[in-house]
C-alpha cells in the first residue's frame, strides 16, 4: 500500500471513529438535555436580576442590554462545565478513549462540539424573550446569536481546559468558575463590542473579526491542552 | 553557542538538587544583603535626594515602590511559566519546587502593584481605581495567580495538583496576552482619553537613578525569597523521604496530620 492511499484510509477511519463518537456525545448529551434547558432558564433568571437592580427605565435597559446578555450567557454556562469529562471519568470511557488507537484530542473536539451544539439551541430559542425584556430591535437577532454563538465557542474551549484540570479536585465547579473567568476576557469583550456595534450602526466587521481570531486561538488550545490534562489525570489516578 | 548535548548536560548539572543546594547556599547571602543595600541606598536616593514632580508632587515617590514591583509580578508570572515548561517537559521536581516558590511571590508583588497604584490615583486621578487597561490587565494577573494556587491545593494528592497547576500556567502564559491586548482594545474604544497620564513623558535622570537602584534591589529581594522558600522545600521533602521507610503502617495516622510530610498521602 502506498503511503499516500495509507494517510488516506488513516484519515478516512479517523474520520469514522470521530463521527461514531460524535453521535455518542450527541445522544448522551440528548439524554441529558434536561441539564441544558435548565441551563438556558438560568439564563433567563440571570437577567431578570438586571431590570430589578438597576430599576425599570427602558432606555436605561436597551443601553445595558447586550452587556447584560453576555454576562447572563457567561454565567448560566459556568456550573455546567464541571460535569464536561466527569461522568466518562468516573465509568472508565476515558481510559478506554486513551487506549485506542484514536488521538484523545478528537475526543475532545467531538466533546466540545455536541455540548456546543446542545447548549445554544436552547439559548437560541430562550433569546428572543430577552429582546422583548428589553426592547431589542429585532432585526438583529441573527448577528448577535451569531456573536452570542461564537463567544460561547470559545467559552466551551476553554471550559474544556478547566474541567479536565479540574477533575478529581475539591469543589470542582468552584474552581472551574474561578479559573474560566479571568481567561473568558476576551470573548466578552469582542462579543460585546461586536454586538453593540450592531445595534448601535458602526461596523461590526473589525469587532467580529477579533472575535472570530480569539475563538480560533482557543480552539486550537483547547483539545490539545484539555487532552494533555485529561492523560495527566489518568495517570496520577 | 552551546550545542543541544552540551545543553542538556548544563541543564542536568544545574537541576541536582544538591548542586543547586549547593550554588544556592553561596548566592542567598549575596542577594539578601545586596538587596538590604540596594533597599537603603534606592529609599534614600528616592525619598530625600530626588525632586518632587513638577506635575505630582511628592506623590510620584510611589513610583520607586509601584514600578519594580509591577516588573517583579510580570516577571514572576513567565518565570512560574518556564517553570511549568520544564517540569511538564522533563518532569524534573526542582522545576515544580520553582513555581511552588515562586506563585505567592507572584501574588504578593501584584497585590502591592494594584496597591500602590490605587494610592497613587487617589491624588492624581482623583480616585482610588479607574477602569484603565494596565490597572485591569494587572487585576487579571492577580486573579490569574489566585486561581493558579487554588488549583495547586485543591487536590488531595499533591502531585497530581503539581501537574495540573502546570498546565494552567501554560495555558496562562499563552493566553493571558490575548486578554491583556483585549483589555487595551476595550479601553481605548470605550475611554477616550479623559484622564491625563503621566506615561508619556521621559524621566529624568534624577528620577532614573533611584528607579534602577529600587529595581536592582526588588530584584536581589526576589532571589532571594524563592531560593529561601525552595531551600526550604527540599529540606522539607528530604525530610519525608529520610523519614519513609522507618515508618510503619501504623504510625500512618499521625503521619497524616504532620502539615510538612505533604498530608501524608501517596
Amino acid at each position: 500500500m502506498s503511503p499516500l492511499s495509507q494517510s488516506v484510509t488513516d484519515a478516512s477511519s479517523g474520520l469514522r471513529s470521530f463521527s461514531a463518537v460524535w453521535q455518542r456525545e450527541l445522544q448522551l448529551g440528548w439524554r441529558g438535555i434536561g441539564d441544558f434547558l435548565v441551563q438556558s432558564v438560568f439564563f433567563i433568571m440571570i437577567a431578570m436580576l438586571f431590570p430589578l437592580a438597576v430599576g425599570p427605565a427602558p432606555a436605561t435597559l436597551t443601553e445595558l442590554a447586550i452587556s447584560l446578555i453576555w454576562i447572563a450567557a457567561l454565567l448560566s454556562a459556568l456550573p455546567g462545565f464541571d460535569r464536561m469529562f466527569a461522568d466518562d471519568f468516573r465509568s472508565g470511557w476515558l481510559e478506554q478513549v486513551c487506549l485506542s488507537a484514536q488521538p484523545l484530542w478528537l475526543y475532545v473536539i467531538a466533546k466540545i462540539t455536541s455540548w456546543l451544539v446542545l447548549s445554544i439551541l436552547p439559548l437560541g430559542g430562550v433569546l428572543p424573550i430577552l429582546f422583548v425584556f428589553f426592547n431589542l430591535p429585532f432585526s438583529l437577532f441573527f448577528i448577535l446569536f451569531g456573536a452570542l454563538c461564537l463567544s460561547l465557542t470559545g467559552l466551551t474551549c476553554l471550559g474544556a481546559i478547566t474541567a479536565s484540570l479540574t477533575i478529581g479536585a475539591r469543589r470542582t465547579s468552584l474552581l472551574v468558575a474561578l479559573l474560566i473567568l479571568p481567561l473568558s476576557l476576551p470573548v466578552l469583550i469582542f462579543g460585546v463590542l461586536s454586538a453593540e456595534a450592531a445595534l448601535w450602526g458602526e461596523a461590526v466587521a473589525p469587532h467580529l473579526k477579533l472575535l472570530g481570531g480569539t475563538v480560533l486561538f482557543l480552539g486550537v488550545l483547547g483539545p490539545f491542552a484539555s487532552a494533555h490534562a485529561l492523560k495527566t489525570a489518568l495517570e496520577e489516578r | 553557542m552551546l550545542t543541544p548535548s552540551e545543553q542538556t548536560d548544563m541543564f542536568d548539572y544545574f537541576a541536582n538538587p544538591r548542586r543547586f543546594t549547593q550554588l544556592a547556599r553561596i548566592l542567598m547571602p549575596v542577594a539578601l544583603a545586596g538587596s538590604l543595600v540596594c533597599f537603603i541606598w534606592g529609599l534614600y536616593l528616592a525619598l530625600i535626594a530626588s525632586p518632587a514632580d513638577y506635575q505630582q508632587g511628592q506623590s510620584v515617590r510611589i513610583m520607586y515602590v509601584h514600578v519594580p514591583a509591577a516588573w517583579l509580578a510580570l516577571s514572576s508570572y513567565l518565570g512560574l511559566g518556564l517553570a511549568a515548561l520544564f517540569y511538564i517537559v522533563w518532569r524534573h521536581v526542582l522545576a515544580d519546587v520553582a513555581a511552588r516558590a515562586i506563585m505567592p511571590v507572584g501574588t504578593g508583588f501584584a497585590f502591592i502593584t494594584l496597591v500602590t497604584g490605587s494610592l497613587w490615583g487617589k491624588p492624581i486621578w482623583g480616585t482610588y481605581w479607574v477602569w484603565d487597561a494596565r490597572l485591569t490587565s494587572m487585576l487579571v494577573l492577580f486573579l490569574f495567580f489566585i486561581g493558579y494556587g487554588a488549583l495547586r491545593y485543591g487536590f488531595d494528592r499533591p502531585e497530581r495538583g503539581a501537574r495540573m497547576a502546570a498546565i494552567l500556567a501554560l495555558v496562562g502564559c499563552v493566553n493571558l496576552p490575548v486578554v491583556k491586548f483585549s483589555v487595551d482594545w476595550w479601553n481605548t474604544l470605550h475611554q477616550p482619553a479623559s484622564i491625563i497620564r503621566s506615561g508619556g513623558m521621559a524621566i529624568d535622570s534624577s528620577m532614573l537613578w533611584p528607579l534602577f537602584v529600587m529595581f536592582a534591589g526588588f530584584q536581589l529581594f526576589f532571589i532571594w525569597i524563592v531560593l529561601h522558600r525552595m531551600m526550604w522545600m527540599l529540606a522539607a521533602r528530604r525530610k519525608e523521604v529520610t523519614s519513609r521507610p522507618h515508618r510503619a503502617p501504623r504510625h500512618s495516622l499521625s503521619e497524616m496530620s504532620d502539615p510538612a510530610a505533604g498530608g501524608g498521602k501517596r
